[in-house]
């Protein structure tokens, strides 16, 4: 059914790059979004003067025009849409629309932040005054965001009677991309027996299940089809999107298992013509190792419940038949706040075939799905090349 | 460690609810109209949006749809470990509490709880809940 076949008013992806990633002294969210820009124009072989439309999220309280004023631009198309972790494939999604309107010609999607030098993450976690949460939920002092994750894995494993080593197989997986990856943050050897003797945190998810902590930024370039046949890299086409939200605060999650990505994918699906079976590689945002089994079910990679038979023996791994998440993800590769940009900056390099050793063969569609909040918010992107 | 649990921030539209709770009354909201019963308080119904709606008490009864033993702490008045809940009320909503007198080795998802009522500080009362015993 797969018809990557791409309509005159297509948008493509023509550059990208992360900043400098890890633990970056010195700089602030703003500095790395600017350094993952240039690179990524570098990288399109286009510059500052074409950016005509301009996308980022979380850098300061007016995250867009701060980033504007540095990249010295006046764009004619700005947004700042911000989701959480899926806001980057929100903004793939809006910058196409734009792109279809005739609003701009180059946008630049742009990320940064500096949350580990800044030590900016603590044990509760986020919490903001005037939300139902505040009203309601955060005098219970819920670990936030971990302490939900926790409570979908644990009626999960109820439910489906997963275990906490179908949770680390997630977490092994993503070291053994890593180790592939010179660029990620963790590649040391990583066992089953070490995710289970990481400490207890929100039960049942331990230190081990539990995405990194790094300083980091990214960027993604879209142009038209037209103008991306110019530029010296292989467009790699935009060929759906789509996103969903179902709730803000712990309580009011309609359900624990079935979640917005199965509406946004299957939009993003719809909008693209291709079915699950026809994706070649998958990068799914991987906060919590729970994220990887919810998120295969909910984007219809498998049945409900079948998602611990799905990644055994090694399937998501390197050498298996179904390659998730191949830079290491944000449980080994880096995490910095928000994950989003990296899956689309992986997924483009999959599908050029930029990436040597853990490279998937003959890869022609991704998938990337980000997610926001507590499973708040969800954005599917379907990348293709011809 | 530094700083107690934040106290819930209390507009006209959540007032009621924690007054309940200061006398020991767990209230949601019931739709005059087609008799849903939500929580938090809305000026709509969720259902059938409706606009007539009171708040009633809730019978306080449910099952712990989902937990987590929380081990790291981010709150000194507050010691771990501590069990946050997801309740599934009897009348339909879910509450976000804590599942007290209980060992954490024994907590289940579809345990029945009945609604407890522990003070926090500066007149605040937390519903919270306990295991409820099947008779």
């Amino acid at each position: 059914m797969m018809s990557a076949t791409a309509t005159p008013s297509a948008a493509a992806i023509v550059g990208v790059a992360e900043s400098d990633l890890g633990i970056v002294a010195g700089k602030t969210a703003c500095d790395l979004a600017v350094q993952a820009s240039l690179r990524a124009l570098d990288d399109a072989g286009l510059s500052l003067s074409d950016v005509d439309g301009l996308f980022t999220a979380n850098l300061s309280r007016f995250s867009v025009t701060l980033l504007a004023e540095h990249l010295a631009i006046q764009p004619a198309v700005l947004d700042c849409t911000m989701t959480g972790g899926s806001s980057f494939e929100m903004h793939i999604g809006h910058a196409v629309s734009a792109i279809r309107a005739g609003l701009c010609e180059v946008a630049l999607i742009a990320y940064g932040s500096v949350q580990r030098s800044r030590k900016m993450r603590n044990m509760q976690g986020f919490s903001e005054s005037g939300t139902s949460a505040a009203q309601y939920e955060n005098c219970y002092a819920p670990l936030f965001p971990l302490s939900f994750y926790a409570m979908v894995a644990q009626r999960y494993m109820h439910e489906t009677g997963a275990t906490s080593q179908d949770l680390a197989q997630v977490a092994v997986a993503a070291r053994q991309w890593a180790a592939l990856n010179p660029k990620a943050f963790k590649r040391d050897p990583l066992s089953i027996a070490d995710v289970l003797a990481s400490p207890m945190v929100s039960s049942p998810l331990r230190g081990l299940d539990c995405c990194l902590i790094t300083d980091g930024g990214g960027a993604v370039v879209v142009t038209s089809l037209s103008r991306a046949r110019d530029l010296r890299c292989k467009p790699v086409l935009v060929l759906g999107h789509g996103e969903a939200t179902t709730h803000d605060a712990m309580s009011q999650a309609p359900n624990l298992r079935h979640h917005g990505s199965a509406d946004s994918s299957r939009r993003a699906y719809k909008m693209a013509g291709v079915v699950p079976a026809d994706i070649d590689v998958v990068q799914l945002y991987d906060a919590f190792t729970i994220n990887v089994l919810v998120g295969l079910e909910n984007l219809g990679f498998c049945e409900f419940g079948a998602a611990r038979d799905f990644i055994a023996g090694g399937r998501i791994a390197p050498g298996g038949d179904f390659p998730l998440n191949t830079q290491g993800g944000g449980l080994s590769y880096c995490h910095p706040g928000m994950f989003g940009v990296f899956l689309l900056i992986e997924a483009v390099r999959q599908l050029r075939g930029e990436c040597g050793p853990r490279q998937v063969a003959d890869a022609k569609l991704a998938l990337c799905h980000g997610t926001g909040g507590i499973f708040s918010s969800h954005s599917t992107v379907i990348l293709g090349v011809q | 460690m530094t700083a107690p649990r934040p106290l819930p921030e209390i507009d006209a539209e959540a007032a009621p609810f924690w007054a309940g709770a200061a006398r020991h009354q767990l209230l949601v909201q019931c739709c005059n109209a087609c008799g849903n019963h939500q929580h938090y308080a809305r000026p709509f119904c969720t259902s059938c949006r409706g606009r007539d709606l009171k708040m009633v008490p809730s019978c306080g009864t449910g099952v712990l749809h989902s937990f987590t033993v929380v081990h790291r702490g981010p709150f000194d008045d507050l010691p771990t470990p501590y069990i946050v809940a997801l309740v599934k009320l009897d009348e339909g909503p879910t509450l976000l509490s804590h599942l007290v007198e209980c060992d954490p080795a024994l907590a289940r998802c579809d345990m029945p709880v009945q609604v407890a009522f522990e003070p926090l500080r500066d007149g605040i009362v937390l519903p919270v809940f306990r295991p409820r015993l099947q008779g």
